[in-house]
């Protein structure tokens, strides 16, 4: 099966760039959202920077191009397909951005689902797109949390699910199968993957957190203990992850980044899927967002940003 | 007060690394351990010969702990092992020596239970290669013997952290191992392989290196004892040590050092 036409759902951040990326990647993009306006921005957006060369300069994509020059094995072999300018031009301006659902994805061979972190919102959106699609296309998700099988569940085509999550401007990809997903399934999304610019890692199985949140979170889980127990303090805490760990940003810096909103809610869903105490949400955290500190977005979290 | 004669005790990986270190730095140096082999292939890697005549390899601890004004306990993290030499470098080092344990999992409490000169016990955890030193800076430790080794670990050009309380594992064992622990039951519950999971954390969580390789080159009978003595100190579940990690080490593939671990690893010495 040939993928031409791939299918964004949702607007966001990240629905954002895997759109551009999709683009850039040669492929046909549509983008759904339920807001008018921001579908029109993110557009206005692609526009600017796939065609004008308006730089990204936000901390993340920062961070991303800090890390290639340090370490630039790691982005040995990713590269997006050849395309001619002309290509891409065409491909900008054929990308369409809509609010209706239907018109964006009754003709996509990939749908790429990347909405709020909300299970009965995902599994309301699967099962609209079962419905809308034609019986090929593939069905992805963007969650950083959710395993695909209960999503999967609501279809008629679980074997045509498959988690597909982003980190932001990272270049690694978690192909993650779900119990039902064909081998065909992955192939394709790795290769869409690949194309994008990206390193596909596929999961043989869920798993709580998929792999890369899962590991730094553990060490995330031991950074908040010692900071509660007042062993260490948020700034040592974070020298010794970079100078001793390897980190190139301590834990504490990265969630601020992250927003401790999102850090806790992914806490909670692991909590519940594992029941594990050790993964408890951690009570700091808690406190910091009763207190509205969310971290950069709003001034102030583990660290003061004004 | 100044240091000149030092005594490491344990020639493993961090044992060797310090005492190369000392060496460079003009220390004078005993290495001590309780194996011939480990001292031969401590001393076979050691590079340069003009360190020779100021370094002395030993398995007679009393001759060079009654020397030293420094020694540094760079042993496993065994801790009934650890209290019995604590216990035995007590009566040994003369008034003024400052014993130190480089410890990764180990509080201070722990080691002064067994001695009587507690205000010279001291830990600094200098954490492998990395310029990492974690000092604990608490009572009964002398506010001298502090100086003297935040002094030393500087000359190292290494970073100290000084750390107003402890705990065990400190703060950067514990989350490593947080890392680790996760790490191999991924591994174990063949979600992803070794590779995948370091893949993971540099290109999706933005690590310099990936926790997988850097467990192999600290070596895997280290990862295992540190979790073993995290586990018999806080009874916590996850500290105990998982099974991937028990095979490899019966299969003796120990990391970097054996030629193998997760990763298989060039010959070190012709490497070197």
């Amino acid at each position: 099966m040939e993928i031409r036409r791939v299918c964004v759902v949702g607007a966001g951040t990240m629905g954002a760039e895997i759109a551009k990326w999709a683009v850039q990647g040669g492929y046909e993009v549509a983008i759904q959202d339920v807001s008018e306006t921001i579908v029109r921005k993110v557009v206005d957006r692609i526009h600017e920077t796939l065609l004008r060369g308006v730089p990204e300069q936000d901390t993340w994509h920062l961070m991303v191009e800090a890390l290639k020059l340090e370490h630039p094995e790691f982005f040995e072999g990713l590269s997006v397909p050849d395309i001619s300018p002309e290509q891409l031009e065409y491909l900008v301006h054929a990308m369409k951005g809509t609010t209706n659902l239907d018109d964006a994805c009754r003709d996509a061979d990939i749908v790429i689902e990347a909405v709020f972190e909300d299970i009965s919102l995902k599994q309301g959106i699967f099962r609209k797109l079962d419905a809308m699609c034609p019986s090929h296309t593939i069905l992805a998700s963007n969650s950083s949390t959710i395993m695909i099988s209960r999503l999967a569940v609501q279809t008629g085509r679980p074997d045509r699910c498959i988690g597909m999550h982003f980190m932001g401007p990272m270049p690694l990809v978690e192909v993650i199968r779900g119990t039902a997903t064909s081998d065909s399934t992955v192939r394709n999304i790795v290769k869409l993957a690949r194309d994008m610019g990206k390193k596909p890692i596929v999961l043989n199985k869920e798993w709580p957190g998929f792999v890369a949140n899962s590991v730094s979170g553990g060490g995330g889980r031991e950074a908040h203990w010692l900071l509660e127990k007042k062993i260490a303090t948020v700034e040592q805490i974070d020298d010794i992850a970079i100078t001793g760990l390897g980190y190139i940003r301590g834990p504490f810096m990265v969630e601020d980044f992250v927003g401790l909103d999102v850090i806790h809610d992914a806490q909670v869903s692991i909590f519940e899927q594992t029941g594990d105490p050790m993964d408890k949400p951690s009570p700091l955290l808690e406190e910091k967002l009763n207190r509205g500190e969310l971290g950069m977005k709003t001034g102030k979290g583990f660290y003061n940003w004004s | 007060m100044s240091i000149e004669n030092i005594c490491i005790i344990g020639a493993g990986t961090m044992g060797r690394l310090l005492t190369v270190w000392a060496l460079e730095r003009g220390y004078t140096v005993s290495a001590c351990d309780t194996s011939r082999n480990a001292l031969d292939t401590a001393r076979s890697r050691i590079p340069a010969k003009e360190f020779s005549a100021r370094l002395t390899a030993t398995e007679d601890m009393e001759k060079c702990a009654c020397r030293a004004d420094l020694v540094v306990d760079a042993t496993p993290d065994n801790i009934e092992a650890k209290k019995v030499l604590f216990n035995e470098l007590d009566s040994m080092c003369p008034k003024h020596t400052i014993v130190l344990s480089c410890t990764a999992t180990i509080p201070l409490a722990v080691l002064n239970a067994v001695v009587e000169r507690p205000e010279r016990t001291v830990i600094a955890n200098f954490w492998f290669d990395t310029p990492l030193v974690e000092i604990v800076k608490r009572e009964p430790t002398a506010g001298r013997v502090m100086d003297a080794v935040k002094g030393f670990a500087e000359l190292l050009g290494k970073r100290p952290v000084v750390l107003t309380r402890d705990c065990p594992g400190h703060a950067c064992c514990r989350m490593f191992l947080g890392q680790v622990y996760r790490a191999l039951r991924i591994i174990e519950a063949e979600v992803a392989t070794a590779e995948d999971v370091d893949t993971c954390m540099t290109l999706g969580s933005a690590y310099s290196s990936g926790i997988m390789r850097r467990c192999d080159r600290m070596g895997l009978d280290f990862v295992y004892q540190a979790f073993l003595s995290l586990y018999e100190l806080t009874g916590e579940h996850r500290f105990k040590p998982n099974r991937v990690l028990e095979e490899k080490i019966a299969a003796g593939k120990l990391g970097q050092k054996s030629g193998e671990g997760f990763f298989v690893w060039p010959n070190l010495n012709s490497a070197s």
